[in-house]
């Protein structure tokens, strides 16, 4: 019961602490003093009481699609197990929902930026479509490779690499850690692949398509996002942490995890440009390509210890 | 922490396949050697000294410091910074390389349950070097890359002789140094001489080099 109360908490307020700390850490890398750590929540508590303006040109897809998304995302977060390795739903097999239903989401938003008639958004879509189209058969290949090793089906898998694969093990978190951080800078429209403070519509992917979007459902739409990455962060965070820690310090390495991956984003943020978009799919590549090095080496790995 | 650096050696590969930039090409030839110095000082066998000795500086000194190091000074000379316009976009580049890749553990996977000392991580990641920098060589336009290429492979067939060989790596590294030796020393008097009578450094000039028709 504690853990499941604990898990809700931090997937809600996260994402702003989340966001907030990547900002702090830009701030400090420009030699500013920077916003307050709990800033997006000031901002998220000032878009909800803002009026909300809507496009004529628009139909119902574009006034439904921000709660679809951000219900999706909430959703997917439920399946990730955050403390304990333990998630609140979880069955086997929830790794492919857990896909499928961001895939849903992120669907709707496309389709929501398709509906306003602007053809920024249309660009800002396609562009997002494509990358996505990169990064699920990895997250598919990586997925399938840890519970091949892991002998378990659910989320839980991504703690128990170590004891099945012998000396690989360690090697395939690096590896797994790696791609899962290009996803999440993908997902989370971070720098190499995106940057959230362009604006220029060119320039822009996930900006904007949410261009139209104004008042609460612009605010969830940002929650939403930070609660993307925070999702994706605490996978990493999974296959960091081994399985036979307490509760109480498998919360503090969770939280520093988290902690360290923000900073480190902030870091890359501060110190990269923006990729040009016709490298970007290079760097996005990336991940398949180590998705594939992590599948040669589950092969080899069970070939050597008969799984 | 072997199979760490093999996995590394992949990963450098990959990083070949996906930039144009003949620096970076250079740095990565450069970080090969030490990987590869490093995969000998914490595989092989302590008790053939001087083996050890003769191998520890051929990859140490020349493959890490002396090639990079010369073909800086190339790159310099010349002023051809990047690879442009290669036969097939890098993107394309990095995808056959990485299905070069997979496709070279895959062998290896099958090698791997016939033979008993041969390790499947090793021979998978030299296979696919191989394979890569051939491709590479191929695909690009520059000389100095086609000798960069050529010289990664080199280092694969030297990861392979680590695998394969326990006994004679001695033997095939004078070849391979040899090998490197005349690549170099050829791209030496090559690349000015070729500087002088053309612009560029593409290959794609070499093929004006007719004896018939050279008043144009």
């Amino acid at each position: 019961m504690l853990e499941i109360l604990l898990n809700i908490i931090f997937l809600l307020t996260f994402p702003f602490l989340f966001i907030g700390i990547i900002n702090k850490t830009k701030a400090f890398w420009a030699g500013r003093k920077g916003a307050s750590v709990f800033q997006p929540f000031y901002d998220f508590i000032k878009l909800l009481k803002k009026g909300e303006v809507i496009s004529a040109t628009t139909s119902f897809v574009f006034a439904i699609s921000p709660s679809l998304t951000f219900a999706s995302v909430v959703f997917a977060g439920l399946l990730v197990p955050v403390f304990n390795h333990r998630a609140i739903l979880s069955f086997e097999g929830s790794f492919i929902l857990f896909a499928y239903i961001l895939a849903l989401g992120k669907f709707f938003s496309l389709i929501a930026a398709m509906d306003t008639g602007s053809s920024f958004e249309g660009m800002g879509a396609s562009r997002e479509a494509s990358f996505s189209t990169l990064v699920e058969p990895a997250f598919f290949i990586i997925m399938a490779s840890i519970i091949a090793l892991s002998g378990n089906y659910t989320f839980q898998s991504l703690s128990l690499i170590l004891q099945n694969s012998g000396s690989f093990g360690y090697l395939i978190i690096i590896l797994s850690v790696f791609a899962l951080f290009i996803m999440m800078l993908v997902e989370g429209c971070r720098v190499p692949v995106d940057d959230p403070n362009t604006h220029l519509e060119l320039t822009m992917i996930h900006e904007v398509m949410v261009l139209d979007n104004s008042g609460s459902d612009l605010a969830f739409i940002l929650y939403g996002s930070g609660m993307k990455m925070v999702i994706l962060a605490s996978l990493i965070a999974n296959l960091i942490i081994p399985a036979d820690l307490s509760l109480f310090y498998s919360v503090i390495a969770f939280v520093g995890i988290i902690f360290i991956l923000a900073i480190i984003i902030g870091t890359l943020e501060s110190s990269f440009a923006r990729l040009r978009m016709t490298h970007v799919f290079e760097f996005i590549f990336t991940m398949s390509s180590i998705s594939l090095i992590i599948l040669s080496l589950t092969m080899i790995s069970m070939n050597k210890h008969g799984g | 922490m072997v199979n760490m650096l093999i996995v590394l050696f992949g990963l450098t590969m990959l990083y070949m396949a996906a930039t144009s930039r003949i620096k970076a090409h250079i740095k990565m030839l450069s970080i090969q050697g030490l990987i590869l110095f490093l995969i000998l000082f914490l595989d092989e066998d302590k008790t053939n000294l001087i083996n050890l000795i003769f191998l520890s500086i051929e990859t140490l000194l020349v493959k890490t410091i002396l090639i990079p190091l010369f073909l800086t000074r190339i790159l310099n000379k010349n002023e051809v910074f990047r690879d442009n316009e290669p036969h097939i976009p890098n993107f394309y580049s990095l995808v056959i390389a990485s299905i070069m890749l997979f496709a070279g553990f895959m062998i290896s996977n099958l090698h791997g349950q016939g033979f008993e000392n041969v390790t499947a991580l090793y021979f998978g990641v030299s296979i696919s070097t191989i394979l890569i920098s051939l491709f590479l060589i191929t695909t690009r336009k520059k000389i100095l890359t086609h000798v960069i290429g050529y010289i990664m492979m080199e280092n694969g067939i030297f990861l392979l002789s680590l695998s394969v060989a326990k006994e004679m790596p001695i033997i095939v590294s004078m070849g391979v140094l040899l090998d490197i030796f005349i690549a170099v020393f050829i791209l030496g008097f090559l690349v000015n001489k070729i500087n002088t009578a053309f612009d560029e450094l593409n290959i794609c000039e070499l093929c004006n080099l007719k004896d018939c028709d050279c008043n144009d």
